[in-house]
């Protein structure tokens, strides 16, 4: 098969009337395949020496989380800082965190492809598996703090010797059942997306245990063009289904707080203020993600410059929306007239708090403002650092919003200063290393790229018709 | 090579099993676009039973094989539509119907409150059915397909572009169809064999999975037993909640004191809350003044002194003044009292005819020199009428011969009462109608008799 010849150009220059190519280099269906293949198929003594670090690091990690969840477990929800009146403390505010960072999976693989943004092939794969994975994060915090955790099910309307019900007018109830849609959802779509991808790697298997494990996975894909086009329908109607899932979620998310009438909480705006958020924080994170993943899975041809630029943009943007939000809180608390949510406010720039309203305003409004800059949108190394920061500013976005309003609550002679403990910090990090195995576990084992996609937005070899634009 | 180019069952049947069967003609493509020619001449000489294998979804293909639009949008809506009925009916019984919550006055079913749900619902339901309904049209799971024993057919999910046409298609042909194939300028064209046509599934196999379907079902059934059988030994619980907790009992060991004793005797000097009795007036009825000289041993029932002869209680120094105010409502409470706990032996007005003193006659009389009831001596009986209320009110405290305690039922002002009432008993059982004032006795005896 010929390869396309592409002359090495910029592919972030927009010139009028033509568009660059997503795919940079000489590759052709052959090569795609190739290099998506690459690491899942190396055998095990050729792996580069980076993963396997990597790897270590993050399951000592991991296993610094089991061992929390384990002290938790026997000695009770008391081992974490939670203590009146500040009883949602940390937990809460990591669910939050990481259930946004879940949302930019979701909005990559289902809302830029209805908007036909093709430039999502590249990376929607790897950010599906980082919604996933982020979601498997993000359910484990309110999973264990329930306290007594052998009675979880609780959580579900499942008939019991009590004969009670959950109720369902309340928005944690409704949480339950986002979260939960939303992660079976986000893990059909994914396993969907990757069934002709498993079909690739079963048919260039040759051990008799990769051939058995992907042809199992694969459920029998043949590529036949009658299943291709009841498949593209299926995602089709996916992506139109997990759209306005991914809104709700955070909306809903939003609604713990929104629907409380503690003064900070009780906003409209919660909404769509934590669906930006979330957006934001999740395109931080896949960047995070993809600029080494990019390097060591060899993808630089497919994870171009130029997408690493479009993610820029959306941050930018999004970043911008966060900071009008942060702005129109407070104008809402002075316009609003109501004493206890300017007090609310104030407190959160300048009372105890304030350090880290302070951090969050400059990681989550200022540092985005470099991405204004062409060689900041264009440089890894630079985007990573600025990612970074943009994570921990949404992270202390939740702290500040949780901590800061139950710490001031209704009656001055209960109010406290919130103090982490040990196990709060390592369970925190602990939460990195489960999110970062299973996102090296990912590379290794499933294919990182959407390579059936990909490959349908590449200029067709040897005819003049382009596909992709 | 031995081909059967028509198949009929019951050529079929007479295939033996290493004989590999003409199943169709495969041909390669070099790229999308002359693909798509090709699927379309296919379709334009009639066939129905071929179809495109291809890396990626092949923009127009659909229309050169001449694809109809699929059904499954009208199953994804179907099982929105359950979802979200699933839902309403799910919150409508549980908070409206079986449970009712009362949240701040608000009606029991209101749509807003149940229109997040309803929505997560819908979508969950849909994407299952988007993706198992897409799956059961294009009937996979299939893990055998005689394509994958084309070597180069496994290119198909890299870069391969095939057309493949079946032997079952009715204007299948041999030769003529390799032919047409070849015609259509094909990287090449390969005879697809099916080898494994009398494979089946080993008959063995169906009794074995009737037998494991069978022993899977015990353990539910040995559950659902369970839980229909009562039992007599305490739960098995796994998890002990807060039934059990680490705790002190009395007459424990413990480890935290030097003693050993997980029941603390009470600091030199100090009296625990409500046990400082120091007004024994009060409390035991005797005369402050001399209580301290009494042997409280004294006050037992059946008590004997040191030299062996028994205590005489009369002379023991009680109290003469009932130690509380004395008003009709100490009277009736005491009446009140009297009746629930004396009466029983006693009788109403104290003559010893209560209904376990008369059962307990009935019994004896009918078993003679079984029982060692004793028939209690009438309240307003002389000697009990002599006796000062100090002694009266250590007869309910401590008992007496054969009465019993009733310290642990009867708090000390309730004694108080009852010791007050016995006098009104007393004053009643021994007087006569002299004793009542003049201006009530015509009263009395108007009293119409029960
Ligand atoms: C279980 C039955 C029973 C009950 C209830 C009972 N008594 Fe007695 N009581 C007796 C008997 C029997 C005697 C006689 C004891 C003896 O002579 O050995 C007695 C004797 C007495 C005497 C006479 C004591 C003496 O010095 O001769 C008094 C006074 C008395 N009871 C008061 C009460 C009062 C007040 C109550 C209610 C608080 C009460 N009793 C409840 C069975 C009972």
């Amino acid at each position: 098969m010929a390869s396309i010849t592409t002359t090495p150009f910029d592919v972030t220059v927009e010139t009028p009337g033509t568009r660059a190519p997503l795919v940079t280099g000489n590759n052709d269906y052959q090569t795609v395949t190739d290099k998506v293949c690459h690491l899942a198929e190396k055998p095990t003594h050729t792996i580069p020496k980076a993963y396997w670090v990597a790897l270590t690091l993050c399951l000592v990690l991991l296993a610094n989380l089991g061992i929390c969840i384990g002290i938790l477990f026997t000695q009770g929800v008391g081992v974490w800082g939670n203590m009146s009146p500040v009883f949602w403390g940390w937990p809460i505010v990591n669910f939050v965190f990481w259930v946004g960072i879940g949302h930019a999976g979701t909005l990559i693989s289902a809302i830029l492809f209805l908007f036909r943004q093709n430039w999502r092939t590249g990376i929607n794969r790897a950010a599906e598996a980082m919604t996933i994975f982020a979601v498997v994060c993000a359910g484990l915090f309110p999973g264990i703090h329930i306290g007594r955790i052998w009675v979880f099910f609780w959580l579900f309307p499942l008939p019991n010797s009590m004969l009670l019900w959950p109720q369902f007018r309340s928005p944690l109830l409704w949480d339950v059942f986002a979260v939960g849609t939303y992660a079976t959802v986000s893990i059909l779509f994914w396993y969907m997306g990757m069934i002709p991808d498993l079909a690739t790697f079963r048919d260039r298997a040759v051990t008799p245990i990769r051939q058995f494990a992907y042809g199992i996975l694969s459920l029998g894909w043949t590529g036949s063009a009658r299943c291709w086009h009841r498949y593209e329908r299926a995602y089709l109607l996916l992506a139109a289904l997990a759209a306005p899932l991914v809104l709700s979620v955070h909306t809903i998310v939003s609604f713990d707080f929104a629907v409380a009438q503690l003064p900070g909480w009780h906003t409209t705006i919660f909404p769509p203020y934590f669906v930006a958020g979330a957006v934001f924080s999740g395109f931080a994170m896949v960047a995070t993600l993809l600029i080494p993943a990019r390097i060591l899975c060899g993808l630089q041809d497919i994870i171009t410059i130029r997408h690493l630029e479009s993610m820029c943009k959306i941050m930018l943007a999004t970043g911008l929306m966060v900071g009008y939000a942060y702005a129109m809180e407070f104008f809402i608390a002075w316009y609003g007239g109501n004493p206890y949510e300017q007090f609310a406010f104030v407190n959160r720039a300048f009372g105890p708090y304030w350090w880290a309203y302070w951090t969050m305003v400059s990681c989550n409004v200022i540092s985005p403002q470099f991405f204004w800059i062409k060689w900041c949108r264009t440089t890894p190394w630079f985007i990573a650092i600025v990612c970074v920061f943009i994570n921990i500013g949404m992270w202390f976005e939740r702290f500040v919003i949780t901590v800061s309003s139950l710490s001031r609550d209704f009656l001055p002679s209960s109010w406290g200063y919130f103090k982490p403990t040990p196990i709060d910090w390592l369970m925190l990090i602990g939460s990195f290393g489960l999110f970062f195995t299973l996102f090296l576990l990912f590379c290794r084992f499933l294919p990182v790229v959407a390579m059936a996609e990909v490959k349908s937005v590449m200029p067709e070899p040897d005819t003049d018709e382009a596909h992709g634009e | 090579m031995s081909t059967a180019v028509e198949q009929s069952d019951s050529q079929a049947d007479d295939c033996t099993e290493d004989q590999a069967v003409l199943a169709g003609y495969v041909a390669q493509f070099p790229n999308p676009s002359a693909l798509k020619k090709a699927a379309s001449q296919v379709r334009d000489a009639g066939f129905k039973e071929f179809d495109c294998y291809v890396p990626f979804p092949v923009h127009g293909i659909d229309e050169a094989m001449g694809i109809k639009m699929t059904r499954l949008p009208y199953i994804v809506l179907a099982c929105a539509a359950m979802g979200a009925t699933t839902a309403i009916a799910l919150q409508f019984f549980t908070n409206a119907f079986d449970y009712k919550y009362i949240i701040s006055g608000k009606p029991f079913f209101s749509l807003p409150a149940n229109i997040p749900i309803t929505f997560e619902l819908a979508v969950l339901f849909s994407a299952f059915g988007a993706l198992l309904g897409m799956l059961a049209l294009n009937n996979l799971p299939k893990f055998y397909n005689r394509l994958f024993l084309i070597d180069p057919f496994l290119k198909a999910t890299s870069n391969g572009f095939f057309i493949a046409i079946e032997a079952k298609d009715p204007k299948f042909h041999e030769t003529d169809t390799k032919e047409f194939l070849n015609s259509l300028q094909p990287s090449e064209v390969i005879a697809c064999l099916e080898p494994n046509q009398n494979v089946k599934i080993p008959k063995a196999l169906l009794p074995l999975a009737v037998c494991i379907m069978i022993l899977g079902l015990v353990p539910l059934v040995i559950v659902a037993r369970m839980r229909v059988t009562p039992s007599t030994t305490p739960r098995i619980e796994l998890v002990h909640d807060m039934d059990y907790q680490p705790k002190l009992k009395t007459q424990r060991f413990s480890k935290m004191f030097a003693d050993g004793r997980g029941m603390r005797p009470l600091i030199a000097g100090t009296v625990a809350r409500g046990d400082l009795r120091h007004d024994t007036a009060f409390y035991e009825g005797l005369l402050p003044d001399q209580a301290d000289e009494v042997d409280r041993s004294f006050l037992l029932p059946n008590a004997k002194k040191p030299d062996g002869t028994s205590v005489s209680l009369e002379t023991l120094p009680w109290v003469t003044q009932i130690p509380l105010p004395v008003d009709e409502k100490l009277m009736a409470r005491g009446q009140e009292r009297y009746n629930i706990y004396c009466s029983l032996c006693h009788g109403l007005s104290g003559k010893g005819d209560g209904i376990i003193t008369q059962r307990a006659m009935q019994l004896q009389a009918a078993n003679p020199g079984v029982g060692t009831w004793l028939l209690p001596i009438a309240l307003y009986s002389e000697p009990v009428r002599k006796q000062k209320v100090g002694q009266l009110f250590n007869t309910i405290t401590h008992g007496v011969r054969k009465m019993p305690s009733y310290a642990a039922q009867i708090p000390v002002e309730d004694r108080w009462a009852i010791v007050l009432y016995l006098r009104a008993l007393q004053e009643s059982g021994s007087g006569n109608i002299n004793d009542v004032p003049a201006e009530i006795r015509e009263q009395l005896n108007a009293e119409p008799k029960p």
